[in-house]
């Protein structure tokens, strides 16, 4: 099938507008230091994220990581300031996540279960502080690769190189014409890869409506549950932990308390990042039923959680198992 | 052949990691596999049992599937093998019978040689079906009927039926589809709904 | 070609509409057009047209003499195939660089499978599939914590890389760990 180039349309009128006015004033004033390949790896990621958001676009993604593989379809359509995004499982237990703009619901078949959540998006590109960008090109060697056709595109594969051992590497392919990601890969510091989306097939400018992002069903059957999570940015607060030895190239973004579910009483939550990816530190009171502890492992995501005197400390984000230990054994009061 | 076809590019979808493909390619023969394996397991309430093994054990070994000979060839060897493995491992023998380390016996469809081992509800219902798709047949006009006939009896290609039948091809694609659906509406009925599937 | 129609199973409406009966019917004669059978095989998912597929199969069978019954058969297989790992067969064409560093790591990761199988079993979920994981961690030598679906969320809406993925980091937390099941 040819695909039908088209360029990036309107900007996308939601919430985030005015972190996006926040963080083109931070970039633009990143632009006059002269920093030649930030600018670009800033460019690269700012265009797929616009991409992301503004296309219309249809494909089939296949999620690989150590052996397994797990196949959807994703539907994207941006309209008139609206954004509308459907991913479904195509194997395994029958799954479905519709997002409208900022509100996402997940459909579990199996479990019976609707999870409404809002997706208050924080910290992502191009919304990132200056120091991220600064940081990102300091921790990571950008450098553009191999020209490859991913689902029958041509594409542009670059590459962000951690410098040293506490981080993973980044490989994206990104759709020559329109900028979108067909194809993203973490790899560790062997070179192998821990996990992958890559699209198998895709039309960018399918043509789309609005109908097919409604729910599978008007309401809920009365056998399901619907959880839904509670909605409203997460005011900064003062929680009164901190990392006492953050590995490299990591810094505090954002330091709060959130309610979770399942969670008795608040959890507070830091986030750490190095400009490409985040760490999130969780603490919470110790929970009723004993809980396993160490290392665990979801694709590229590593999880690391440790009791501390009466709290429960869970470490996650997509960073290699020793980094996600050393923050989650540092983690102490101040 | 054109079942060939089709088989081979299911296997194709399912060795690339699509399940789905692989439950068509199942949906398609577990009826004839279950007969086959029925003749072996003699008890209806394990034959099940060994014929889903048996296709599961087919889902892993299909990395080692290149396509030399037909799938359901292939299938029907996985199939033997299990249902005699599990006739070890219970302690009982197979039935002596010709034919079932032979090929050709995986065509042997004439279900008087040796009865199915069938419980009396699936026997009866069987019948049913039988009598059902007959029925619909009759009723078909005449050139739905040679159609469908050419196609699932004799085996023949759209191509070959559209000579046969001294028409163009889009008419023989037309009066197959027609003639399933025509039977398909009699026959729905009687396989259930998808709450309650009876297949 | 060239055409940009979505896929069949796209549009949701109330349930999913699947490809066409007649393109069913060609599809099992195959005798359907090459470009067409990758989208009406992924479309197949729409319990009426997979009730198609089985009742023209059916038909066939009949003709030929030989109807056998299979109630509920495919049921209680979708429940046994659900729970095997997915198979990937190496490709015929030649295989990349990449897809070779893919296998070593599952290689050198073999531990992480096991790890991975046990930690996102939830204690209660009720699938066929949480039940064979169930049964892994209890096999495993080192149990490992499940992880928190919660978290994983949360966690997404701080990655920097998120907008540029989409939706498509929600894949680990659908994926993978079941959710909370009922009480």
């Amino acid at each position: 099938m040819r695909a039908r180039r088209t360029r990036a349309a309107a900007e996308c009128r939601c919430p985030s507008r005015r972190a996006n006015l926040r963080a083109g004033l931070a970039l633009a004033t990143l632009f006059v230091v002269p920093v030649a390949f930030g600018q670009d790896a800033a460019q690269w990621l700012q265009r797929a994220a616009t991409a992301a958001r503004t296309l219309n676009y249809v494909g089939t993604i296949a999620y690989q990581r150590v052996g397994r593989i797990e196949t959807s379809r994703l539907v994207h359509f941006s309209d008139a300031g609206n954004e509308f995004e459907k991913l479904t499982n195509l194997d395994g237990p029958a799954r479905e996540v519709i997002r409208q703009n900022d509100q996402v619901r997940c459909y579990y078949s199996d479990a019976k279960l609707v999870r409404i959540e809002p997706r208050a998006l924080h910290n992502v590109f191009p919304s990132l502080l200056p120091q991220q960008l600064a940081t990102l090109t300091e921790f990571y060697t950008f450098r553009k690769a191999e020209t490859a056709r991913v689902a029958g595109m041509e594409t542009q594969a670059f590459v962000f190189e951690p410098k040293d051992g506490m981080r993973y590497g980044h490989k994206f392919w990104a759709d020559v014409s329109t900028g979108l990601l067909l194809k993203a890969r973490l790899l560790n510091e062997k070179g192998e890869t821990v996990e992958q989306f890559a699209f198998t097939d895709i039309q960018i400018g399918a043509k789309l409506d609005r109908d097919m992002f409604r729910p599978p069903f008007a309401a809920p059957p009365p056998d399901w549950q619907v959880h839904e999570t509670p909605t409203g940015d997460v005011a900064p607060q003062d929680t009164g932990w901190m990392v006492k030895d953050l590995p490299p190239g990591f810094s505090k973004v954002i330091e709060g308390y959130r309610t979770l579910r399942g969670k008795t009483g608040q959890v507070a939550h830091l986030v750490f990042s190095d400009g490409l990816v985040a760490v999130s530190v969780f603490v919470e009171a110790t929970p009723a039923t004993p809980q396993a502890v160490g290392p665990s492992q979801l694709g590229g995501l590593n999880v690391y959680s440790r009791p501390l005197n009466e709290y429960l400390v869970t470490v996650l984000g997509e960073a290699p198992g020793a980094t996600v230990r050393q923050i989650a054994y540092s983690v102490s009061r101040r | 052949m054109a079942d060939r076809e089709v088989d081979q590019q299911l296997v194709e979808r399912a060795q690339r990691g699509d399940k789905r493909a692989f439950e068509l390619l199942v949906l398609k023969y577990q009826r004839k596999l279950q007969r086959l394996l029925s003749r072996l397991v003699r008890d209806p309430g394990e034959v099940e049992d060994v014929t889903q093994e048996a296709f599961i054990k087919a889902y892993r070994a299909l990395p080692s599937f290149r396509g030399d000979s037909a799938f359901y060839t292939w299938l029907y060897r996985i199939g033997i093998n299990t249902a005699k493995n599990y006739l070890v491992a219970m302690g009982r023998r197979a039935p002596t019978s010709t034919g079932f380390d032979n090929e050709e016996a995986e065509n042997f469809e004439d279900a008087e040689q040796l009865r199915d081992a069938a419980t009396p509800e699936d026997e009866l219902h069987g019948k049913q079906i039988a009598a059902t798709v007959n029925k619909a047949m009759d009723a078909l006009p005449e050139d739905l009927r040679t159609a469908i006939t050419l196609r699932e009896i004799e085996g023949l290609s759209y191509d070959e039926i559209a000579n046969v039948m001294n028409c163009p091809i889009g008419t023989v694609r037309s009066r197959i589809f027609r003639a399933r659906e025509a039977i398909a509406v009699e026959l729905r009925p009687l396989l259930g709904t998808d709450k309650d599937r009876r297949w | 070609m060239g055409q940009f129609q979505v896929g069949p199973g796209d549009a949701v409406a109330g349930g999913f509409t699947g490809p066409k009966p007649e393109e069913i019917s060609q599809l099992m004669d195959g005798e359907l057009d090459g470009g067409r059978v990758d989208e009406v095989c992924a479309g197949l998912r729409d319990a009426g047209c997979v009730a198609t597929w089985v009742c023209y199969h059916v038909i066939g069978e009949s003709l030929r003499g030989s109807a056998t019954v299979t109630s509920g058969f495919s049921e209680r297989f979708a429940h046994r195939l659900a729970a095997e790992p997915t198979v990937l067969a190496p490709q015929p064409r030649k295989t990349t660089p990449a897809a070779a560093a893919l296998a070593i790591a599952a290689t050198v990761a073999a531990i992480s499978v096991v790890g991975w199988v046990a930690l996102t079993t939830m204690p209660t979920a009720p699938t066929a599939l949480a039940t064979a994981r169930q049964a892994a961690m209890v096999r495993a030598a080192d149990a490992r914590p499940p992880i928190d679906n919660e978290y994983v969320l949360v966690h997404q809406e701080y990655s920097p890389t998120t907008a540029i993925q989409g939706v498509r980091p929600y894949l680990r937390a659908v994926a993978a760990s079941e959710p909370d099941a009922r009480p």
